[in-house]
Protein backbone atom coordinates (compact mmCIF):
# COMPACT_ATOMS: atom_id res chain seq x y z
CA UNK A 1 0.00 0.00 0.00
CA UNK A 2 1.04 3.61 -0.39
CA UNK A 3 0.05 7.02 0.82
CA UNK A 4 -0.15 10.25 -1.13
CA UNK A 5 1.59 12.94 0.90
CA UNK A 6 1.81 15.86 -1.47
CA UNK A 7 0.00 17.09 -4.55
CA UNK A 8 0.69 20.05 -6.79
CA UNK A 9 -1.51 21.11 -9.69
CA UNK A 10 -0.25 23.91 -11.87
CA UNK A 11 -1.64 25.25 -15.12
CA UNK A 12 -2.81 28.48 -16.74
CA UNK A 13 -5.68 28.72 -14.21
CA UNK A 14 -3.40 28.87 -11.20
CA UNK A 15 -1.33 26.88 -8.77
CA UNK A 16 -2.69 24.53 -6.13
CA UNK A 17 -0.27 23.14 -3.57
CA UNK A 18 -1.84 20.63 -1.21
CA UNK A 19 -5.25 22.20 -1.68
CA UNK A 20 -4.02 25.78 -1.24
CA UNK A 21 -4.97 27.71 -4.34
CA UNK A 22 -2.96 30.69 -5.52
CA UNK A 23 -3.04 32.95 -8.56
CA UNK A 24 -0.13 32.69 -10.97
CA UNK A 25 2.75 35.04 -10.26
CA UNK A 26 2.62 38.27 -12.24
CA UNK A 27 4.89 38.15 -15.29
CA UNK A 28 5.35 39.88 -18.61
CA UNK A 29 5.29 37.66 -21.65
CA UNK A 30 4.57 33.99 -21.99
CA UNK A 31 5.37 30.66 -20.38
CA UNK A 32 9.15 31.22 -20.38
CA UNK A 33 8.72 34.42 -18.36
CA UNK A 34 6.21 32.78 -16.03
CA UNK A 35 8.65 29.98 -15.25
CA UNK A 36 11.42 32.56 -14.69
CA UNK A 37 9.17 34.38 -12.21
CA UNK A 38 8.72 31.16 -10.20
CA UNK A 39 12.46 30.44 -10.36
CA UNK A 40 13.03 33.85 -8.78
CA UNK A 41 10.30 33.58 -6.18
CA UNK A 42 11.50 30.14 -5.08
CA UNK A 43 14.99 31.60 -4.59
CA UNK A 44 16.62 28.81 -6.58
CA UNK A 45 20.29 29.34 -7.13
CA UNK A 46 20.76 26.98 -10.07
CA UNK A 47 22.09 28.74 -13.19
CA UNK A 48 21.66 25.57 -15.30
CA UNK A 49 17.91 26.25 -15.05
CA UNK A 50 18.15 29.04 -17.60
CA UNK A 51 19.50 26.68 -20.28
CA UNK A 52 16.61 24.23 -19.95
CA UNK A 53 13.60 23.94 -22.23
CA UNK A 54 10.18 24.75 -20.77
CA UNK A 55 9.33 21.09 -20.13
CA UNK A 56 12.42 20.57 -17.98
CA UNK A 57 11.91 23.91 -16.24
CA UNK A 58 8.35 22.99 -15.34
CA UNK A 59 9.45 19.65 -13.88
CA UNK A 60 12.39 21.09 -11.96
CA UNK A 61 10.27 23.92 -10.50
CA UNK A 62 7.50 21.51 -9.52
CA UNK A 63 9.96 19.31 -7.63
CA UNK A 64 11.47 22.39 -5.95
CA UNK A 65 7.98 23.45 -4.78
CA UNK A 66 7.29 19.97 -3.55
CA UNK A 67 10.54 19.71 -1.62
CA UNK A 68 9.73 23.04 0.04
CA UNK A 69 6.51 21.40 1.28
CA UNK A 70 7.86 18.03 2.18
CA UNK A 71 11.38 17.08 3.28
CA UNK A 72 12.90 14.77 0.65
CA UNK A 73 16.44 14.91 2.04
CA UNK A 74 15.89 12.01 4.43
CA UNK A 75 15.68 9.57 1.53
CA UNK A 76 18.72 7.65 0.26
CA UNK A 77 19.90 8.75 -3.19
CA UNK A 78 18.24 5.79 -4.90
CA UNK A 79 15.08 5.54 -2.78
CA UNK A 80 12.90 7.97 -4.75
CA UNK A 81 11.68 6.70 -8.11
CA UNK A 82 10.52 9.16 -10.76
CA UNK A 83 7.54 8.28 -12.90
CA UNK A 84 6.24 10.98 -15.22
CA UNK A 85 3.84 11.00 -18.12
CA UNK A 86 2.69 13.41 -20.81
CA UNK A 87 0.96 13.53 -24.17
CA UNK A 88 3.32 15.59 -26.31
CA UNK A 89 6.67 14.01 -25.36
CA UNK A 90 9.34 16.61 -26.27
CA UNK A 91 7.45 17.92 -29.31
CA UNK A 92 7.68 21.52 -28.02
CA UNK A 93 11.47 21.44 -28.52
CA UNK A 94 11.56 18.89 -31.37
CA UNK A 95 9.64 21.43 -33.42
CA UNK A 96 12.21 24.19 -32.83
CA UNK A 97 15.11 21.87 -33.74
CA UNK A 98 13.33 20.55 -36.85
CA UNK A 99 12.47 24.07 -37.94
CA UNK A 100 16.16 25.08 -37.85
CA UNK A 101 16.93 22.13 -40.13
CA UNK A 102 13.95 22.88 -42.42
CA UNK A 103 15.11 26.44 -42.90
CA UNK A 104 18.71 25.37 -43.51
CA UNK A 105 19.94 27.08 -40.33
CA UNK A 106 22.58 25.61 -38.04
CA UNK A 107 21.04 23.28 -35.49
CA UNK A 108 21.49 24.43 -31.91
CA UNK A 109 22.84 22.14 -29.18
CA UNK A 110 20.71 24.07 -26.69
CA UNK A 111 17.63 22.68 -28.44
CA UNK A 112 18.91 19.27 -29.51
CA UNK A 113 19.70 18.05 -25.99
CA UNK A 114 16.04 18.55 -25.05
CA UNK A 115 14.57 16.58 -27.98
CA UNK A 116 13.86 13.60 -25.71
CA UNK A 117 11.08 13.73 -23.09
CA UNK A 118 13.10 11.79 -20.50
CA UNK A 119 15.58 14.67 -20.28
CA UNK A 120 13.25 16.30 -17.75
CA UNK A 121 13.87 13.25 -15.53
CA UNK A 122 17.61 13.65 -16.13
CA UNK A 123 17.47 17.32 -15.11
CA UNK A 124 15.58 16.53 -11.90
CA UNK A 125 17.97 13.64 -11.13
CA UNK A 126 21.03 15.82 -11.75
CA UNK A 127 19.77 18.65 -9.55
CA UNK A 128 18.80 16.36 -6.68
CA UNK A 129 21.57 13.76 -7.13
CA UNK A 130 19.03 10.96 -7.38
CA UNK A 131 20.05 7.61 -8.84
CA UNK A 132 16.78 5.68 -8.44
CA UNK A 133 14.35 4.16 -10.92
CA UNK A 134 12.95 6.46 -13.56
CA UNK A 135 10.27 6.04 -16.15
CA UNK A 136 8.66 8.40 -18.65
CA UNK A 137 5.48 7.24 -20.37
CA UNK A 138 3.78 8.93 -23.32
CA UNK A 139 -0.02 8.64 -22.96
CA UNK A 140 -3.12 10.40 -24.30
CA UNK A 141 -4.16 11.65 -20.89
CA UNK A 142 -3.31 11.22 -17.23
CA UNK A 143 -4.91 8.29 -15.50
CA UNK A 144 -4.06 8.50 -11.80
CA UNK A 145 -5.23 4.98 -11.04
CA UNK A 146 -3.04 3.49 -13.76
CA UNK A 147 -0.12 5.65 -12.70
CA UNK A 148 -0.51 4.34 -9.15
CA UNK A 149 -0.63 0.73 -10.36
CA UNK A 150 2.83 1.08 -11.90
CA UNK A 151 4.09 2.70 -8.69
CA UNK A 152 2.75 -0.25 -6.72
CA UNK A 153 4.96 -2.56 -8.81
CA UNK A 154 7.99 -0.47 -7.84
CA UNK A 155 6.99 -0.71 -4.17
CA UNK A 156 6.22 -4.45 -4.31
CA UNK A 157 9.62 -5.18 -5.83
CA UNK A 158 11.43 -2.98 -3.29
CA UNK A 159 12.67 -0.77 -6.11
CA UNK A 160 11.63 2.44 -4.35
CA UNK A 161 10.45 3.81 -1.02
CA UNK A 162 8.64 6.71 -2.65
CA UNK A 163 7.52 7.75 -6.11
CA UNK A 164 7.59 11.30 -7.36
CA UNK A 165 5.89 12.20 -10.60
CA UNK A 166 2.63 12.49 -12.46
CA UNK A 167 1.84 14.57 -15.50
CA UNK A 168 4.23 17.14 -16.99
CA UNK A 169 3.02 18.57 -20.27
CA UNK A 170 4.21 21.53 -22.34
CA UNK A 171 3.29 22.43 -25.89
CA UNK A 172 4.03 26.00 -26.94
CA UNK A 173 2.21 28.20 -24.40
CA UNK A 174 0.03 25.41 -23.00
CA UNK A 175 1.33 23.73 -19.87
CA UNK A 176 0.07 21.45 -17.17
CA UNK A 177 1.82 19.97 -14.19
CA UNK A 178 0.19 17.49 -11.88
CA UNK A 179 2.79 16.35 -9.40
CA UNK A 180 2.38 13.74 -6.70
CA UNK A 181 4.63 12.37 -4.01
CA UNK A 182 3.56 8.96 -2.75
CA UNK A 183 5.33 6.94 -0.10
CA UNK A 184 5.34 3.23 0.52
CA UNK A 185 3.45 2.17 3.64
CA UNK B 1 13.51 -19.26 -15.19
CA UNK B 2 15.94 -19.56 -18.14
CA UNK B 3 15.84 -16.96 -20.90
CA UNK B 4 16.98 -18.57 -24.16
CA UNK B 5 18.06 -16.65 -27.25
CA UNK B 6 16.79 -18.68 -30.19
CA UNK B 7 16.92 -16.24 -33.07
CA UNK B 8 19.05 -13.27 -34.14
CA UNK B 9 18.59 -10.79 -36.95
CA UNK B 10 20.57 -7.73 -37.95
CA UNK B 11 20.73 -4.96 -40.55
CA UNK B 12 23.48 -2.34 -40.56
CA UNK B 13 25.75 -0.42 -42.89
CA UNK B 14 27.65 -3.72 -43.11
CA UNK B 15 24.72 -5.35 -44.87
CA UNK B 16 21.50 -7.27 -44.35
CA UNK B 17 21.66 -10.39 -42.22
CA UNK B 18 23.91 -12.10 -39.70
CA UNK B 19 26.18 -13.64 -42.37
CA UNK B 20 26.95 -10.34 -44.11
CA UNK B 21 27.65 -8.63 -40.78
CA UNK B 22 29.84 -11.54 -39.59
CA UNK B 23 31.96 -11.40 -42.78
CA UNK B 24 32.44 -7.65 -42.51
CA UNK B 25 33.33 -7.71 -38.79
CA UNK B 26 35.76 -10.61 -39.26
CA UNK B 27 37.51 -8.87 -42.14
CA UNK B 28 37.59 -5.49 -40.39
CA UNK B 29 35.44 -3.75 -43.00
CA UNK B 30 33.61 -0.49 -42.31
CA UNK B 31 30.21 0.47 -43.69
CA UNK B 32 30.78 4.15 -42.99
CA UNK B 33 30.92 6.12 -46.25
CA UNK B 34 30.79 9.72 -47.41
CA UNK B 35 27.18 10.79 -48.13
CA UNK B 36 26.00 14.00 -49.78
CA UNK B 37 23.78 16.21 -47.61
CA UNK B 38 22.35 19.73 -47.99
CA UNK B 39 25.24 20.89 -45.83
CA UNK B 40 28.04 19.09 -47.69
CA UNK B 41 29.45 15.58 -47.39
CA UNK B 42 29.08 13.66 -44.12
CA UNK B 43 30.44 10.27 -43.11
CA UNK B 44 27.55 7.98 -42.25
CA UNK B 45 27.00 4.29 -41.67
CA UNK B 46 24.35 3.96 -44.34
CA UNK B 47 22.87 0.72 -45.69
CA UNK B 48 23.53 1.18 -49.42
CA UNK B 49 20.02 0.22 -50.55
CA UNK B 50 17.34 2.77 -51.40
CA UNK B 51 13.84 2.72 -49.89
CA UNK B 52 12.56 1.45 -53.26
CA UNK B 53 14.93 -1.51 -53.24
CA UNK B 54 14.02 -2.31 -49.63
CA UNK B 55 10.30 -2.18 -50.53
CA UNK B 56 10.71 -4.62 -53.38
CA UNK B 57 12.83 -6.91 -51.19
CA UNK B 58 10.06 -6.89 -48.57
CA UNK B 59 7.30 -7.34 -51.13
CA UNK B 60 5.75 -3.96 -50.29
CA UNK B 61 3.91 -1.81 -52.82
CA UNK B 62 6.16 1.00 -54.06
CA UNK B 63 3.39 3.48 -53.22
CA UNK B 64 2.98 2.17 -49.65
CA UNK B 65 3.81 4.70 -46.94
CA UNK B 66 6.36 2.77 -44.88
CA UNK B 67 9.20 4.64 -43.15
CA UNK B 68 12.74 3.37 -43.77
CA UNK B 69 12.94 2.74 -40.02
CA UNK B 70 10.09 0.23 -40.25
CA UNK B 71 11.68 -1.52 -43.24
CA UNK B 72 15.06 -1.94 -41.53
CA UNK B 73 13.20 -3.37 -38.52
CA UNK B 74 11.14 -5.74 -40.69
CA UNK B 75 14.29 -7.22 -42.25
CA UNK B 76 16.04 -7.82 -38.92
CA UNK B 77 12.90 -8.93 -37.08
CA UNK B 78 11.98 -11.48 -39.75
CA UNK B 79 15.51 -12.90 -39.73
CA UNK B 80 15.38 -13.28 -35.93
CA UNK B 81 11.93 -14.85 -36.01
CA UNK B 82 12.94 -17.34 -38.71
CA UNK B 83 10.42 -20.16 -39.15
CA UNK B 84 8.93 -19.70 -35.67
CA UNK B 85 5.15 -19.77 -35.89
CA UNK B 86 2.66 -18.25 -33.45
CA UNK B 87 0.81 -20.68 -31.23
CA UNK B 88 -2.28 -19.92 -29.16
CA UNK B 89 -0.84 -21.58 -26.02
CA UNK B 90 2.30 -19.46 -26.16
CA UNK B 91 2.01 -15.89 -24.85
CA UNK B 92 4.15 -13.90 -27.23
CA UNK B 93 5.20 -10.27 -27.57
CA UNK B 94 7.21 -7.68 -29.45
CA UNK B 95 9.22 -4.89 -27.79
CA UNK B 96 10.84 -2.36 -30.11
CA UNK B 97 13.32 0.35 -29.12
CA UNK B 98 13.48 3.38 -31.41
CA UNK B 99 14.12 7.12 -31.28
CA UNK B 100 13.69 8.29 -34.88
CA UNK B 101 10.41 6.49 -35.61
CA UNK B 102 9.02 7.54 -38.97
CA UNK B 103 10.98 10.80 -38.95
CA UNK B 104 12.68 9.97 -42.25
CA UNK B 105 9.34 10.47 -44.03
CA UNK B 106 8.41 13.51 -41.91
CA UNK B 107 11.65 15.12 -43.10
CA UNK B 108 10.77 14.35 -46.71
CA UNK B 109 7.50 16.25 -46.15
CA UNK B 110 9.24 19.19 -44.45
CA UNK B 111 11.87 19.33 -47.14
CA UNK B 112 9.21 19.50 -49.88
CA UNK B 113 7.32 22.10 -47.86
CA UNK B 114 10.22 24.44 -47.19
CA UNK B 115 12.37 24.00 -50.29
CA UNK B 116 9.66 23.57 -52.92
CA UNK B 117 6.63 25.06 -51.13
CA UNK B 118 4.85 21.76 -51.77
CA UNK B 119 2.48 20.92 -48.93
CA UNK B 120 0.75 18.03 -50.72
CA UNK B 121 2.58 15.32 -48.77
CA UNK B 122 1.31 16.13 -45.28
CA UNK B 123 0.01 12.57 -45.05
CA UNK B 124 3.65 11.54 -44.52
CA UNK B 125 3.35 12.81 -40.94
CA UNK B 126 0.90 10.02 -40.15
CA UNK B 127 3.75 7.53 -39.70
CA UNK B 128 5.86 9.92 -37.62
CA UNK B 129 5.44 8.53 -34.14
CA UNK B 130 7.50 5.69 -32.70
CA UNK B 131 4.58 3.39 -31.96
CA UNK B 132 3.40 3.52 -35.58
CA UNK B 133 6.70 2.02 -36.70
CA UNK B 134 6.29 -0.81 -34.18
CA UNK B 135 2.73 -1.41 -35.40
CA UNK B 136 3.76 -1.47 -39.07
CA UNK B 137 6.40 -4.09 -38.31
CA UNK B 138 4.00 -6.08 -36.16
CA UNK B 139 1.40 -6.15 -38.95
CA UNK B 140 3.77 -8.60 -40.65
CA UNK B 141 4.72 -10.51 -37.50
CA UNK B 142 1.35 -10.85 -35.75
CA UNK B 143 2.29 -10.67 -32.07
CA UNK B 144 -0.85 -10.23 -29.99
CA UNK B 145 -0.26 -10.63 -26.25
CA UNK B 146 2.12 -7.75 -25.64
CA UNK B 147 3.41 -5.04 -27.97
CA UNK B 148 5.40 -2.07 -26.67
CA UNK B 149 7.73 0.67 -27.88
CA UNK B 150 10.60 1.93 -25.74
CA UNK B 151 12.55 5.13 -26.26
CA UNK B 152 15.49 5.81 -23.97
CA UNK B 153 17.86 7.31 -26.53
CA UNK B 154 20.92 5.17 -27.30
CA UNK B 155 20.05 2.46 -24.77
CA UNK B 156 16.55 1.88 -26.24
CA UNK B 157 17.14 -1.55 -27.82
CA UNK B 158 19.19 -2.75 -24.83
CA UNK B 159 16.32 -1.76 -22.54
CA UNK B 160 13.83 -3.53 -24.81
CA UNK B 161 15.93 -6.70 -24.45
CA UNK B 162 16.10 -6.21 -20.70
CA UNK B 163 12.34 -5.69 -20.40
CA UNK B 164 11.63 -8.81 -22.46
CA UNK B 165 14.05 -10.91 -20.41
CA UNK B 166 12.54 -9.64 -17.15
CA UNK B 167 9.00 -10.40 -18.38
CA UNK B 168 10.04 -13.98 -19.19
CA UNK B 169 11.76 -14.33 -15.82
CA UNK B 170 8.65 -12.99 -14.07
CA UNK B 171 6.47 -15.54 -15.91
CA UNK B 172 4.49 -12.82 -17.69
CA UNK B 173 5.28 -13.99 -21.21
CA UNK B 174 6.70 -17.08 -22.95
CA UNK B 175 8.27 -15.70 -26.11
CA UNK B 176 9.23 -12.18 -27.08
CA UNK B 177 11.00 -10.50 -29.97
CA UNK B 178 13.21 -7.73 -28.58
CA UNK B 179 15.60 -5.16 -29.98
CA UNK B 180 15.52 -1.87 -31.79
CA UNK B 181 15.86 0.20 -34.92
CA UNK B 182 16.77 3.67 -36.14
CA UNK B 183 17.21 5.13 -39.61
CA UNK B 184 19.46 8.05 -40.44
CA UNK B 185 17.77 11.47 -40.33
CA UNK B 186 18.90 15.09 -40.59
CA UNK B 187 17.34 15.62 -37.15
CA UNK B 188 19.97 13.39 -35.50
CA UNK B 189 22.93 14.08 -37.83
CA UNK B 190 22.53 17.86 -37.47
CA UNK B 191 21.81 17.47 -33.75
CA UNK B 192 25.00 15.57 -33.00
CA UNK B 193 26.81 18.00 -35.30
CA UNK B 194 25.53 20.88 -33.17
CA UNK B 195 26.99 19.21 -30.07
CA UNK B 196 30.39 19.33 -31.86
CA UNK B 197 30.83 15.58 -31.45
CA UNK B 198 30.43 14.47 -35.10
CA UNK B 199 33.78 13.42 -36.55
CA UNK B 200 34.36 14.67 -40.11
CA UNK B 201 36.69 11.69 -40.51
CA UNK B 202 36.20 8.02 -39.61
CA UNK B 203 35.51 7.72 -35.88
CA UNK B 204 38.23 6.28 -33.63
CA UNK B 205 36.78 4.56 -30.56
CA UNK B 206 39.06 4.45 -27.49
CA UNK B 207 41.86 6.35 -29.29
CA UNK B 208 43.38 9.26 -27.37
CA UNK B 209 43.03 11.44 -30.50
CA UNK B 210 39.34 10.66 -31.06
CA UNK B 211 37.09 13.67 -31.64
CA UNK B 212 33.61 12.25 -32.10
CA UNK B 213 31.21 9.78 -33.66
CA UNK B 214 29.73 8.99 -37.06
CA UNK B 215 26.06 8.12 -37.05
CA UNK B 216 24.72 4.98 -38.66
CA UNK B 217 21.44 3.18 -39.27
CA UNK B 218 20.19 -0.33 -38.77
CA UNK B 219 18.22 -2.76 -36.66
CA UNK B 220 18.99 -5.67 -34.38
CA UNK B 221 16.50 -8.13 -32.86
CA UNK B 222 16.65 -11.25 -30.69
CA UNK B 223 13.97 -13.89 -30.26
CA UNK B 224 13.98 -14.92 -26.61
CA UNK B 225 11.94 -17.80 -25.15
CA UNK B 226 11.29 -19.72 -21.95
CA UNK B 227 11.25 -23.54 -21.63
CA UNK B 228 7.56 -23.84 -22.48
CA UNK B 229 7.92 -21.79 -25.64
CA UNK B 230 11.06 -23.68 -26.62
CA UNK B 231 9.26 -27.03 -26.33
CA UNK B 232 6.65 -25.75 -28.79
CA UNK B 233 8.95 -23.96 -31.24
CA UNK B 234 11.71 -26.61 -31.24
CA UNK B 235 14.09 -23.73 -31.99
CA UNK B 236 17.80 -24.25 -31.50
CA UNK B 237 19.20 -22.42 -28.46
CA UNK B 238 21.91 -19.99 -29.60
CA UNK B 239 22.74 -18.46 -26.22
CA UNK B 240 21.21 -17.49 -22.91
CA UNK B 241 20.30 -13.99 -21.85
CA UNK B 242 21.90 -14.21 -18.41
CA UNK B 243 22.29 -10.71 -16.99
CA UNK B 244 20.87 -7.21 -17.37
CA UNK B 245 20.78 -3.92 -15.52
CA UNK B 246 19.90 -0.28 -16.05
CA UNK B 247 21.17 2.62 -13.95
CA UNK B 248 20.91 6.40 -14.02
CA UNK B 249 24.16 8.32 -14.21
CA UNK B 250 22.42 11.57 -13.07
CA UNK B 251 25.27 13.77 -14.24
CA UNK B 252 24.51 15.63 -17.47
CA UNK B 253 21.71 15.68 -20.09
CA UNK B 254 23.85 14.37 -22.93
CA UNK B 255 27.17 13.45 -21.34
CA UNK B 256 28.24 10.86 -18.82
CA UNK B 257 30.16 11.41 -15.58
CA UNK B 258 33.98 11.29 -15.86
CA UNK B 259 34.04 8.37 -13.43
CA UNK B 260 31.34 6.50 -15.38
CA UNK B 261 29.17 5.97 -12.31
CA UNK B 262 26.04 4.94 -14.19
CA UNK B 263 28.04 2.64 -16.49
CA UNK B 264 29.82 0.99 -13.55
CA UNK B 265 26.55 0.50 -11.65
CA UNK B 266 24.94 -1.12 -14.69
CA UNK B 267 27.88 -3.48 -15.33
CA UNK B 268 28.17 -4.51 -11.64
CA UNK B 269 24.44 -5.15 -11.33
CA UNK B 270 24.31 -7.13 -14.62
CA UNK B 271 27.15 -9.35 -13.34
CA UNK B 272 25.18 -9.89 -10.13
CA UNK B 273 22.03 -10.87 -12.04
CA UNK B 274 24.10 -13.30 -14.16
CA UNK B 275 25.92 -14.54 -11.05
CA UNK B 276 29.25 -14.08 -12.79
CA UNK B 277 32.54 -12.50 -11.75
CA UNK B 278 34.23 -9.94 -14.03
CA UNK B 279 36.89 -12.51 -14.99
CA UNK B 280 34.15 -14.71 -16.50
CA UNK B 281 33.48 -12.14 -19.25
CA UNK B 282 35.38 -13.29 -22.37
CA UNK B 283 34.41 -10.35 -24.57
CA UNK B 284 32.99 -6.93 -23.81
CA UNK B 285 31.31 -5.13 -26.73
CA UNK B 286 31.63 -1.59 -25.43
CA UNK B 287 29.33 1.34 -26.17
CA UNK B 288 32.52 3.08 -27.45
CA UNK B 289 30.94 5.88 -29.49
CA UNK B 290 34.34 7.57 -30.02
CA UNK B 291 33.24 10.80 -28.37
CA UNK B 292 35.77 12.23 -25.90
CA UNK B 293 33.23 12.00 -23.13
CA UNK B 294 31.78 8.51 -23.62
CA UNK B 295 35.00 6.59 -24.11
CA UNK B 296 36.71 8.34 -21.22
CA UNK B 297 33.82 7.68 -18.88
CA UNK B 298 33.21 4.11 -20.07
CA UNK B 299 36.88 3.13 -19.79
CA UNK B 300 37.01 4.57 -16.24
CA UNK B 301 34.01 2.41 -15.39
CA UNK B 302 35.61 -0.65 -17.04
CA UNK B 303 38.80 0.00 -15.03
CA UNK B 304 36.76 -0.01 -11.84
CA UNK B 305 34.50 -3.00 -12.59
CA UNK B 306 37.27 -5.11 -14.18
CA UNK B 307 40.02 -4.16 -11.73
CA UNK B 308 42.90 -6.63 -12.15
CA UNK B 309 41.15 -8.36 -15.07
CA UNK B 310 42.49 -7.90 -18.61
CA UNK B 311 39.14 -8.14 -20.35
CA UNK B 312 39.04 -8.29 -24.18
CA UNK B 313 36.96 -5.33 -25.31
CA UNK B 314 36.21 -3.45 -28.52
CA UNK B 315 33.72 -1.06 -30.03
CA UNK B 316 32.12 -1.94 -33.36
CA UNK B 317 30.91 1.66 -33.88
CA UNK B 318 33.76 2.26 -36.37
CA UNK B 319 32.20 -0.50 -38.53
CA UNK B 320 28.54 0.47 -38.28
CA UNK B 321 28.48 4.05 -37.08
CA UNK B 322 26.49 4.84 -33.95
CA UNK B 323 23.04 3.49 -34.75
CA UNK B 324 21.45 5.21 -31.69
CA UNK B 325 18.36 3.27 -30.52
CA UNK B 326 19.38 0.24 -32.61
CA UNK B 327 22.92 0.02 -31.18
CA UNK B 328 21.99 -2.16 -28.20
CA UNK B 329 20.14 -4.60 -30.50
CA UNK B 330 22.80 -4.76 -33.22
CA UNK B 331 25.56 -5.18 -30.64
CA UNK B 332 23.62 -7.84 -28.69
CA UNK B 333 23.47 -9.76 -31.99
CA UNK B 334 27.22 -9.21 -32.43
CA UNK B 335 27.81 -10.48 -28.88
CA UNK B 336 25.88 -13.67 -29.66
CA UNK B 337 27.77 -14.03 -32.96
CA UNK B 338 30.95 -13.78 -30.88
CA UNK B 339 29.77 -16.71 -28.72
CA UNK B 340 28.63 -18.76 -31.75
CA UNK B 341 31.78 -18.27 -33.82
CA UNK B 342 34.26 -18.16 -30.92
CA UNK B 343 35.76 -14.84 -31.90
CA UNK B 344 36.40 -11.31 -30.70
CA UNK B 345 35.74 -8.50 -33.19
CA UNK B 346 38.44 -5.87 -33.78
CA UNK B 347 38.19 -2.18 -32.88
CA UNK B 348 39.00 -0.26 -36.11
CA UNK B 349 40.98 2.97 -36.51
CA UNK B 350 42.81 2.69 -33.19
CA UNK B 351 46.35 4.09 -32.97
CA UNK B 352 46.96 5.88 -29.68
CA UNK B 353 46.37 4.51 -26.21
CA UNK B 354 44.20 6.71 -23.99
CA UNK B 355 46.17 8.49 -21.28
CA UNK B 356 43.56 7.87 -18.60
CA UNK B 357 43.87 4.06 -18.63
CA UNK B 358 46.36 1.28 -19.37
CA UNK B 359 43.81 -0.65 -21.39
CA UNK B 360 43.69 -0.91 -25.16
CA UNK B 361 40.95 -2.50 -27.25
CA UNK B 362 41.30 -5.73 -29.26
CA UNK B 363 42.69 -4.74 -32.66
CA UNK B 364 42.58 -7.94 -34.67
CA UNK B 365 39.93 -10.57 -35.30
CA UNK B 366 40.84 -13.11 -32.63
CA UNK B 367 39.49 -16.64 -32.35
CA UNK B 368 39.03 -17.99 -28.83
CA UNK B 369 36.42 -19.82 -26.78
CA UNK B 370 33.70 -17.38 -25.70
CA UNK B 371 31.45 -18.42 -22.84
CA UNK B 372 30.15 -15.04 -21.74
CA UNK B 373 29.86 -11.61 -23.38
CA UNK B 374 28.85 -8.25 -22.00
CA UNK B 375 27.26 -5.54 -24.14
CA UNK B 376 27.04 -1.91 -23.00
CA UNK B 377 24.66 0.81 -24.20
CA UNK B 378 24.47 4.30 -22.71
CA UNK B 379 21.93 6.96 -23.63
CA UNK B 380 21.19 10.65 -23.19
CA UNK B 381 19.56 11.40 -19.88
CA UNK B 382 22.18 9.24 -18.11
CA UNK B 383 20.39 6.03 -19.09
CA UNK B 384 23.00 3.26 -18.77
CA UNK B 385 22.35 -0.41 -19.61
CA UNK B 386 24.53 -3.48 -19.54
CA UNK B 387 23.52 -6.94 -20.85
CA UNK B 388 25.23 -10.33 -20.47
CA UNK B 389 24.81 -13.34 -22.78
CA UNK B 390 26.26 -16.77 -22.10
CA UNK B 391 26.87 -19.90 -24.13
CA UNK B 392 23.85 -22.17 -24.56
Amino acid sequence: MSQQVCHIKWNADGLIVDGQQADLLPHEGGLKELLAAYYKSLGLNYPKFHKMDNLSKLGVLGVAMLSAQYDLSAYADDAIAMHFQNASASLDTDWVHQQNINEGKAASPANFVYTLPNIVLGEIAIRNKWYGENLFVVADSFDLERWMKTNQVLFDQNKAEAVLGGWVEVLEEKFELELYFVVKQ
Amino acid sequence: MNVYVTGIGVVSALGIGVAANQDALASGRTGIVSCETRKGPKLKGCLSLSDEVLKSRLGLELSAQVPRTAMLAMLAAEEALGDTVMHTDIRSGFINGTTTGGMDLSEAYFSALYLEEDDSEMVKLLTHDLGTVTQLVNQRLGFTNYVNTLSTACSSAANAIMLGARMIKAGMIDRVLVGGVDALTDFTVDGFGSLMIYDSEHCRPFDEERVGLNLGEGAGFLLIENDKSLAQSQNKVLARCAGWANANDAYHQTGTSPEGNGAALAMIEALKVAQLTPSAIDYLNAHGTATKNNDNSELSAIDRVFEGVDVDFSSTKANTGHTLAAAGGIEAVYGIMSILTGAVFPNLNWKNKMLSSDRKPVLTYTKKEINAVMSNSFGFGGNSTSLIFTKA
